[in-house]
Formats: C-alpha cells, sequence, structure tokens
C-alpha cells in the first residue's frame, strides 16, 4: 500500500533538546509531483527535510521514502539532495567541477566507484542541460554563487534521481538564472516524472510551477494543491485576504509571509 | 653517493622516509580540506603518553603507541560527534590529557626520561628493520584504502550531509581516516619526532593546494613535495651534520614558501 507513494509522513514529531520543531506532521506525496515546502523561519522546514533524507530520525511517527522506512531505506541512488548551505568555505577547494558532478554518480556505484566513459557522457548531458558545460574544468572555487548551484543541481541530477530533494536552492541565484532553474525542473517533473520537493522563500514564482505546497509552521498549516489553496476560506481566515491574493495572484512575494503574516 | 648509499642506516630511512612521507601527505589533504590539519598534533602528544607507558612496562614502544593512538582517534572523533564540542575542543581534550599522562608516567617511574625524550625529537636514521617492513606494509595498506574508498573520502571532505543522503556509509569512512590517521602518526613519529609530526601531514597538503591541479593533482603534488623533503632531508642532514627531523621539516617549509611565491608572482 505504501508503494503508492513516492512519500509517506506519518504523524512526525521531532524536538532539539525540549524545543518543539515539528508537530504531528502527516502528508502523503505521488510519483510525479512537484511539492513545495514554505513557511517562516524557524517554521522546521529544513528539519522536515533532514527527517525525510534520514538525516534525522522521527522521535514519534514514521517517514517512508518509496515505501521503506528511512533509516531502512538503501537505494539512495534514486534520490537527488541539494542541501541548504552556502558553500563559501569552499572558496579554496580543490576539485574541479567534472569532480564534484561525478560524485553524484557514487550511489550507483557498487564496489570499484571508478568513473567510465558512459558516466562521463552522462556528466556532459547533464552539464549541457544546465548550460554549464564549459565549466567542466574549472575549480569550484572559483565559480560564482549561481554557477556553483548549477553545479550541486548537475551533481543532484546526474544520477537520474526518481525524488529531488532542494532545500532553498534559488538563495545566490539572479532573477534570470532562476527562470531558468525553474525551467530545468519543471521540464525534469514534467517530462521524466521526477517528483521535487523544494523549500522556498519565493512563493509567488513557484506557484507557476509546483504542484502542491505545504505550509509549515510547526504543522501542517495547509496541504493541498495551490488551486485549492487560493479557494480555501480557511487560508483566507489564516493568512488574510491580500497575503493569498498576492501568493495566487504569482507576484513575486519573496517576504510576503515576513510582512503580512497574521499569525507570526 | 655511492659511499652514502651503502650506509645500512641511510638505506632504511630512505625507504621508511619514502613510503611514510607519501601516506602522511595523501592523508593530509583530506585532513586539512575538512579542518582536521591539528589531529596529527593531538595525537602525536597521546604517542608521547603511549611511549611513557611502553617504556615504564618494558614493552616494545612503537607495539603500545598504535593501539593507544588509534583508541584515542576513536576518542577524539566520538568526542566531536557526540559531545557537541566546538571546533579543535576534541583534540586539545586528548592532546592534553596524552601528555599529562606521559609527564606524569615519566615522573613516577624515574630513570627514563632520556628515553623518552628521544622520541620528542626522533631520528629516522635510527629505524630498525621491523620497523621499515611495518611502515612499508602498513603504508601500502592505506594507500590501497584511500585510492579504494577516494570517491567516498573526495564527497565527505566536500559535503558530509550530501555524501551521507547518496547513501555513503560516512561513519565507517570516518573511522577508517581516523584510525589510518592515528597509525601514520606514530609510523612519522619515528621519521620527525613527536613534536615535528604535524608538519609532515599538512605542510605538503597546503604546499600543494596552492597549485590548482584538481583533487586528484593536489594529492599527488602533495605526496611528490612530501617524499622529496624527507628524501633530500635525509642526504643533506648526512652530508652537513644536521638533525634529519628538523631539516625535513625545514625543508617542507621552503617548498611551503616557494609554493606562495609562485602562487603569488605566475
Amino acid at each position: 500500500m505504501m508503494d503508492e507513494n513516492v512519500l509517506s509522513v506519518k504523524d512526525v514529531y521531532f524536538s532539539y533538546n525540549s524545543f518543539e520543531v515539528l508537530s504531528g506532521i502527516s502528508f502523503d506525496l505521488k510519483k510525479g509531483s512537484f511539492l513545495a515546502i514554505v513557511g517562516p523561519n524557524g517554521s522546521g522546514k529544513t528539519t522536515l527535510v533532514r527527517l525525510i533524507t534520514g538525516l534525522l530520525k522521527p522521535q514519534r511517527g514514521d517517514v517512508y521514502i518509496f515505501g521503506e522506512r528511512t533509516f531502512l531505506f538503501k537505494d539512495w541512488y534514486r534520490i537527488g539532495y541539494l542541501p541548504q548551505k552556502n558553500y563559501f568555505s569552499e572558496n579554496h577547494f580543490p576539485a574541479k567541477v567534472k569532480e564534484i558532478v561525478a560524485l553524484g554518480l557514487l550511489s550507483k556505484k557498487r564496489s570499484w566507484k571508478g568513473i567510465y566513459r558512459p558516466d562521463l557522457k552522462t556528466m556532459d548531458r547533464y552539464l549541457d542541460l544546465l548550460g554549464i558545460l564549459d565549466l567542466k574544468e574549472k575549480f569550484f572555487g572559483e565559480l560564482s554563487g549561481g554557477q556553483r548551484q548549477r553545479v550541486l543541481l548537475a551533481k543532484a541530477l546526474v544520477n537520474e534521481p526518481e525524488l529531488l530533494i532542494l532545500d532553498e536552492p534559488l538563495a545566490a541565484l539572479d532573477p534570470e538564472t532562476r527562470e531558468k532553474f525553474f525551467d530545468i525542473l519543471e521540464g525534469l517533473n514534467k517530462k521524466k516524472s521526477t517528483t521535487i520537493i523544494m523549500i522556498t522563500h519565493d512563493t509567488g514564482t513557484i506557484g507557476r510551477y509546483a504542484s502542491s505546497m505545504l505550509y509549515l509552521d510547526k504543522r501542517v498549516i495547509f496541504f493541498g494543491t495551490f488551486q485549492s489553496f487560493c479557494e480555501s476560506e480557511a487560508m483566507t481566515e489564516y493568512f488574510g485576504e491580500y497575503t493569498q491574493h498576492l501568493i495566487c495572484h504569482r507576484h513575486n512575494t519573496e517576504d510576503i509571509f515576513r510582512k503580512s503574516y497574521k499569525h507570526g | 653517493m655511492v659511499e652514502f648509499l651503502s650506509h645500512g642506516f641511510i638505506q632504511k630511512a630512505l625507504i621508511a622516509g619514502f613510503f611514510i612521507s607519501m601516506l602522511c601527505s595523501m592523508l593530509g589533504v583530506f585532513l586539512v580540506l575538512r579542518n582536521l590539519s591539528l589531529i596529527g598534533d593531538g595525537l602525536s602528544h597521546v604517542t608521547f603518553g603511549s611511549i611513557a607507558i611502553g617504556i615504564w612496562f618494558k614493552f616494545y614502544p612503537f607495539y603500545i603507541a598504535i593501539p593507544i593512538v588509534m583508541a584515542s582517534a576513536l576518542g577524539i572523533m566520538k568526542l566531536k560527534e557526540k559531545a557537541r564540542l566546538f571546533g579543535d575542543a576534541a583534540i586539545g581534550i586528548v592532546a592534553s590529557l596524552g601528555i599529562a599522562s606521559g609527564v606524569f608516567i615519566s615522573s613516577v617511574a624515574n630513570g627514563f626520561n632520556i628515553d623518552l625524550f628521544s622520541y620528542l625529537f626522533g631520528n629516522i636514521l635510527s629505524i630498525n628493520w621491523t620497523e621499515v617492513f611495518i611502515s612499508i606494509f602498513l603504508s601500502i595498506a592505506f594507500i590501497f584504502l584511500i585510492s579504494f574508498f577516494y570517491q567516498e573520502l573526495l564527497f565527505i571532505t566536500f559535503d558530509e550531509e550530501s555524501a551521507r543522503v547518496s547513501g555513503v556509509n560516512v561513519k565507517r569512512i570516518n573511522t577508517m581516516l581516523y584510525l589510518m590517521t592515528a597509525v601514520t602518526v606514530v609510523l612519522a613519529m619515528k621519521a620527525v619526532g613527536i613534536l615535528l609530526v604535524t608538519a609532515l601531514l599538512i605542510l605538503p597538503s597546503v604546499t600543494a593546494l596552492q597549485f590548482s591541479k584538481g583533487f586528484k593533482g593536489t594529492i599527488f603534488i602533495s605526496s611528490f613535495v612530501g617524499v622529496l623533503s624527507v628524501i633530500s632531508g635525509i642526504v643533506i642532514s648526512f652530508f652537513l651534520d644536521l638533525p634529519t627531523g628538523a631539516t625535513i621539516v625545514l625543508l617542507n617549509f621552503l617548498f611551503f614558501a616557494f609554493s606562495l611565491f609562485y602562487k603569488r608572482f605566475f
């Protein structure tokens, strides 16, 4: 029964020491979904992603990926992950772009982890798709924030994952690169049925691409399609008409929740 | 030169020095990039304490030092993981415990201070064949492990969190890295002494990091610089009658200074 869902989060609780960060989180995600996780700072978004990726264990409840509890899950090659990290400390990291991207292939390798010709072709395909093929021989530390983000996305994509998890990937990107980034994600989601989970504060833009939204504030405030969010009277009550209107009309409302959030 | 190479102690020093320096230089790249540069220093302090235990109980110090320093390396790893210590605090704790134990034992068991303090500065020219064979065997085994787990080590060095989510057994690889470092520190102690072990781990790698040649290229340059420093250090110290360990370290520093100059002007 679990296999129908790519991801099932069942009544999950998590606290740091005695400070509760997530309380009774439950939702399911079908193959081919594009889920935006939004919410104010400290609402537990990154903690939820760390629970989904098995970096943290829930103190109550369970997280299933492809029908398997995360701590029993072995097929990590089915998952691509781009963590929230600024990578500024990597300014002097001596690896070339191609060496970083090749790390993404590791989860598919068994005993000897050499990089062979078919691997190089796959890497080139994704570097080309992301418009950074010409950076292949460059050093990671030499790149701009946006270029680094695309390299890391290439690393996350190169093993052709079925589930792609992105934790605030837009922070270092200029508006033009953001659009390109979303186009790539949309292509993967629509053409390859890649399931995507993205934490973002860019609630305006994400509405154009994501099929569903999870609004988190230590508990699930809303989970459903953008359409149902816009039509929900409960959400009008919770956020106020103005905020809901801005989100639903897909304006660029990066700080919208911070500015207009009634209950924050 | 032929006469120089005909000396048994020189042959032993050159063979052991070649392998030990190559191993130190390779490991050093991973340690420096993971902000673990001082682990060599911490573990060498523990070596001091364990050598004292070995001399006190009249065991061959080398054999006592290896398991104790390995256990200490695991202790540092656990302290960093579990005790939520910042930065190098775990290394500092274990290092001070090691040095205090050494001083305490040498004070309680009067009479072996000279033996103990000879380990502080090391002397690769006094290495015996058993130590040479142990050094060759362990160096080859560790270099094989580094090659076999190269991708995992690189991944963890770059981003430990992503490596975990890619299914890399981070705990196993970290344990392996810490244990290899522990044994390497004990091996290197004979070459340059407890006080200068860190130099063999850090200097070749920071020198290599000045030349942008990719990750594999960095490891290769680090190994080359490490081996060149040790071999030329042995030769120069023999002909000029200088202390070998200090000569090796000073040559390492000269190569580092040259790399900074190269980076600045070329």
